[in-house]
């Protein structure tokens, strides 16, 4: 599909265009192969961007009515004094910072283990990579399995252990069931980290060690001055995608906790969702998107200019 | 009103228009739009033999060739679409296209369908909350339209409870509200009487006696906003009193009856302790029912179809071991909430005098009496109580006749979820030790007038 | 002396941490999995009274004795499929510019597309809905193939670009002196010589699809539903009495791509390495 402005109208005019085509300096012939993608793209995605900050110029009720009505930037300035947005606020950092601190410890300290040589290696490094597959909306469901008051997988290993009398209820407590959402998000996000740490790790020359180790230095000496360093970059793109992604997390709380208990788990993105169709304000759902997506553009782009700064550095 | 909503409409369609782009990749795409092959459709399978044998033998087919879009929760499936649409496809002859989908999902659903202003489904379906959130901008009003003589024979609580601001806007296929069943095994091991509690207090003592060696005697769902609204009005509405004015612009929690209500909850959870607290993180009755099927508590309050269950030996251990009344009240006898559900035609709908059809169909005698026999759900027109099949396969019914008596309001609105949301919050507060009743209350009060006030301030009115 | 018992102390150390991570990583999937496979009043109990005679695949048949189960996993299939296809064409096409030729503001196109994904999706849920109505395209594959490559696309093209990169210039020069095309060299020299990075991003396509829930929901109705849809709907369904089925279902919503990560890991691992960087 949108190859036809490639393919010749007639079979006469064919010596000719090919003849054209083939002499197109290079800049042309970029655009040229650019131009189906750019023309999804504006169509599709686009389009509907410019739709949305529309909208968020509007006052959309449709529980009142279906008509839209011009109000300027009410929506955006509504926002910083909407009780429910400001409490998802401290919710949203907490599930961002939770989530960014155990998926990159844990990936950090996998991708040390995998980078050591033991048998059954391979087969390992395959079996962590399983959780990148699984769908957000079915690993909400797996993790409400394992934490369900009734039938979870938590309790009955607790329980089986004597470590506890009765199940426990996590989800009734806001902060355990964000901690479970982080959990979660990070076991989704573990395998993706610890291959590209992985990939950091073995490009350190192996002299580095070795004079490391000459030097004296033991193994967390070795860890601390010579594979952390090299590291750095790689963890600050890997905060940068885990904060992008934690501030996008919505499938997985759609089927793990819906926002409860109460709205424990109503992190800003869900917020825009429970807005626009829960109580039909899409004019103030467009709104918070769009002040998010511009947060989040302005929070990865300070982060990675940073981080390209530092890599023409070493 | 007409002219506004075209001019929007324009501007909205403009918008897209606009770009001319759309059009080429339009001759692309619908080219290979063709390559979604047309799926089996999801229609009914024939009809059962037991359906078949009461379809009336029309021999005109009014509607023969048309089709009707139904588009509804899945769990219907299994009477509506494999019971009632075979049944209407035979009676009119036209074709029903059923769709059913996740009644969790539905709120996205229809959010995009009324902000489209869709006419690609005819029949939505419908309970009280919906009703009030979709009646200015999805849902068409019944209330000129549809046949005064049917409506007179359907019961007209669940009726009431269709109704927003005066005007109906769903037509209700069963008058479904909770009653109270037990478990009598265990009101035996706990040596109680084999009879129902009349009182809240004798309900609590009846509990105190069940919660032994660990053991919850009962469980209420308090999970989210939905479920904890509705649970305190289960309770609430046996004071006698209204928790919103008829108007829907005042809340009253703060009240002696309010007051009653939060501490009749603050004591089984807190106090007590024989309310299980796990009901803080289960917000679905079948939940529920399924930890009284399972034989560990020894009483709840039920949907009527949770007896049906519970007579069903693949899933339940309590086969023949339950009996049912009506739930025990604060100050009157009884109350109840209600689950009231039915069917709304989409107002942008092509379809209307089909679909008007369709509304009829399911308040019919056929459907009705399947609607009392098979999904074991208490009908809604008045005249199928009567029938002996459904006596015969529903005994809770019984309850039910009685239990209609009391009061069972839903208070469905369309700041439903976000008041309901305040009573998830502050209830939990108070279930898990937190603040007294007493400040429950007021705090309830504050924060849902709040949030009343704010609705009415943006709809002017 | 401390030297010996280290010795032993490490690769113990490292063992019981490679099987801490394992639990982590495999306790969610394999535990829906034993519920799938077990009667609930099994797993209901307390403590879990698994049973190993009474493990059976009923639950697995009875989902996939329904039709619009099947159908759905069909559905999930050819959008996830297209759409890679999708990608990858569309993808190839736009990445090889923005690597190799000469061009003003390349970068400046790729920073944006990626920007423009960083808007939570859910605002883009009505305009896209009105748009693919006005294409007459709601509830086909074709609405949701197009959504799909839409948002991967930025990614897809940022990956191919990285791999693009990798190749030297004479590979590309010398199949241009045998009388390749700029096209041919593209898709004949070009793309062979990354397929293990081609293999990658067509994974990450598909997955990307396959696990796509939000606009699949909106987007399709009946005929083009796909699985993920279904799954939620079994969750929030009420009605819906037997965990099993549900567990059953879960499984089979994650058997296609979890097959896929096995059996090509090889391919995954160096390719989402190598295709994620600046």
């Amino acid at each position: 599909m949108g190859t036809e402005t490639l393919v010749p109208p007639k079979a006469s005019r064919q010596a000719i265009f090919w003849q054209r085509f083939h002499r197109m300096d290079e800049a042309k012939f970029g655009v040229l192969l650019l131009s189906p993608t750019i023309l999804i793209l504006v169509i599709f995605l686009v389009i509907p961007i410019l739709y949305a900050i529309a909208m968020s110029t509007q006052q959309v009720e449709l529980t009142i009515s279906p008509d839209w009505k011009f109000i300027g930037l009410a929506n955006y300035t509504g926002l910083l004094s909407d009780n429910r947005v400001l409490d998802s606020i401290p919710r949203t950092l907490y599930f961002a910072f939770f989530t960014i601190l155990v998926s990159t410890t844990l990936a950090l300290v996998l991708a040390l283990i995998l980078n050591e040589p033991f048998r059954g290696r391979q087969i390992v490094r395959v079996l962590v990579l399983l959780p990148w597959a699984v769908a957000p909306v079915v690993s909400g469901v797996m993790w409400r399995y394992i934490f369900h008051p009734r039938y979870g997988l938590m309790d009955a290993i607790l329980y089986s252990l004597g470590f506890i009398k009765q199940y426990i209820v996590w989800f009734d407590d806001p902060t355990v069931s964000l901690s479970i959402a982080s959990l979660a998000t990070a076991w989704k996000g573990v395998p993706f980290l610890t291959l590209i740490m992985l990939a950091a790790m073995q490009s350190i020359p192996e002299s580095l060690f070795r004079a490391a180790k000459m030097d004296g230095a033991n193994v967390l000496q070795r860890f601390r001055y010579v594979t952390l360093p090299h590291l750095r970059s790689i963890l600050i793109f890997i905060i940068v995608l885990q904060t992008i992604v934690s501030l996008q997390v919505f499938d997985l709380i759609y089927t793990l906790t819906r926002g409860g208990p109460g709205e424990g788990t109503v992190v800003l993105n869900f917020l825009t969702y429970l807005n626009a169709f829960e109580r039909l304000s899409l004019g103030k759902a467009s709104a918070m998107a769009i002040l998010l997506a511009v947060f989040i553009i302005v929070l990865s782009g300070i982060s990675l200019s940073f981080t390209v700064q530092r890599r023409q550095k070493v | 009103m007409s002219e506004q909503k075209s001019g929007q409409s324009l501007s909205r369609r403009g918008f897209l228009k606009y770009l001319g782009g759309a059009i080429a990749v339009a001759a692309v795409t619908s080219a290979c739009g063709q390559t979604a092959a047309p799926a089996a459709p999801t229609t009914a399978p024939a009809a059962p033999a037991a359906a078949a044998t009461t379809a009336p033998a029309a021999a005109s087919k009014p509607f023969a060739g048309k089709e009707l879009n139904l588009y509804v929760g899945n769990h219907w499936d299994a009477n509506v679409r494999d019971l009632w649409v075979p049944l209407f496809q035979d009676k009119t002859g036209a074709k029903v296209n059923y769709t059913s989908i996740g009644s969790g999902d539905a709120d996205a659903k229809y959010a995009v369908f009324a902000a489209s202003q869709d006419s690609s489904q005819d029949i939505f379906y419908a309970w009280e909350t919906l009703v009030a959130k979709y009646a200015r901008t999805l849902f068409e009003d019944l209330t000129p339209s549809f046949k005064k003589d049917v409506l007179a024979g359907v019961n007209d609580v669940p009726v009431k409870s269709m109704t927003f601001l005066g005007k109906l806007y769903t037509i209700p296929f069963d008058s479904n509200m909770a009653i109270f069943m037990w478990n009598t095994d265990l009101y035996k091991a706990a040596g109680l009487p084999d009879k129902a509690p009349e009182s809240w207090t004798e309900f609590a003592d009846f509990s105190k006696k069940l919660a032994t060696g660990g053991n919850f005697a009962t469980l209420f769902t308090l999970g989210d906003a939905n479920s904890s609204f509705f649970t305190f009005l289960t309770l609430f509405n046996s004071t006698g009193a209204e928790v919103i004015s008829q108007d829907l612009k005042k809340i009253q929690v703060d009240t002696p009856e309010g007051l009653l209500a939060m501490q009749a909850f603050y004591d089984g959870v807190v106090k007590d302790k024989y309310i299980d607290p796990a009901g803080l993180t289960i917000n679905s009755s079948i939940e529920q029912g399924k930890v009284f099927r399972g034989g560990k508590i020894g009483h709840y309050f039920a949907f009527p179809n949770h007896y049906t269950l519970a007579q069903d030996p693949t899933q339940s251990q309590v086969v023949g071991k339950c009996k049912t009344g009506i739930i025990p009240g604060l100050k009157l006898r009884s109350g109840s909430g209600n689950g009231f559900e039915g069917c709304a035609i989409n107002k942008y709908s092509k379809n209307k005098e089909l679909a008007m059809a369709w509304l009829e169909h399911t308040v019919s005698p056929e459907v009705q009496k399947l609607v009392g026999t098979k999904w074991g759900r208490p009908p809604s027109l008045k005249s199928a109580f009567s029938d002996p099949d459904v006596q015969k396969a529903a005994p809770q019914f019984a309850a039910v006749a009685e239990q209609v008596k009391y009061p069972a309001r839903r208070y469905g609105s369309p700041f439903y979820v976000d008041v309901g949301q305040v009573f998830n919050d502050e209830m939990n507060k108070m279930l898990k030790g937190g603040p007294s009743p007493k400040d429950t209350a007021a705090n309830v009060q504050k924060l849902a007038q709040k949030i009343i006030d704010d609705y009415w301030a943006k709809a002017g009115g | 002396m401390q030297m010996r018992s280290l010795r032993w102390a490490r690769p113990t150390l490292l063992y019981a941490l490679v099987a801490l991570f394992l639990l982590w990583t495999l306790a969610p999937v394999l535990w829906i999995f034993v519920m799938s496979v077990q009667p609930e009043i099994n797993y209901v109990a307390v403590p879990p009274q698994l049973n190993l005679q009474q493990v059976s695949l009923r639950w697995f048949w009875e989902m996939l004795s329904q039709q619009d189960i099947r159908d759905a996993l069909r559905n999930s299939l050819i959008i996830s499929f297209m759409t890679m296809v999708f990608c990858l064409f569309f993808g190839a096409l736009a990445a090889y510019p923005l690597s190799r030729l000469n061009m003003p503001r390349k970068n400046l196109f790729l920073t944006l597309s990626i920007m423009a994904r960083m808007i939570p999706s859910m605002v883009l849920i009505i305009p896209l809905f009105l748009l693919m109505r006005d294409l007459h395209l709601l509830d086909t594959y074709m609405a949701l193939i197009i959504t799909y490559s839409t948002f991967l696309l930025p990614y897809v093209i940022w990956m191919m670009k990285n791999f693009f990169d990798q190749i030297p210039y004479s590979l590309e020069a010398a199949a241009r002196m045998d009388g390749c095309s700029r096209l041919g060299a593209i898709f004949r020299i070009l793309l062979p010589s990354i397929a293990p990075g081609v293999v990658a991003t067509a994974i990450f396509a598909f997955i990307g699809a396959w696990n796509e829930f939000l606009f699949g929901l909106i987007l399709s109705t009946r005929n083009s539903m796909p699985i993920m849809v279904k799954i939620s709907a079994l969750v929030s369904a009420s009605f819906h009495t037997d965990n099993s089925l549900v567990a059953a279902t879960g499984v089979l919503a994650i058997l296609p791509v979890v097959v896929l990560v096995f059996v090509l890991n090889r391919y995954i691992v160096r390719g989402l390495v190598e295709g994620v960087k600046f």
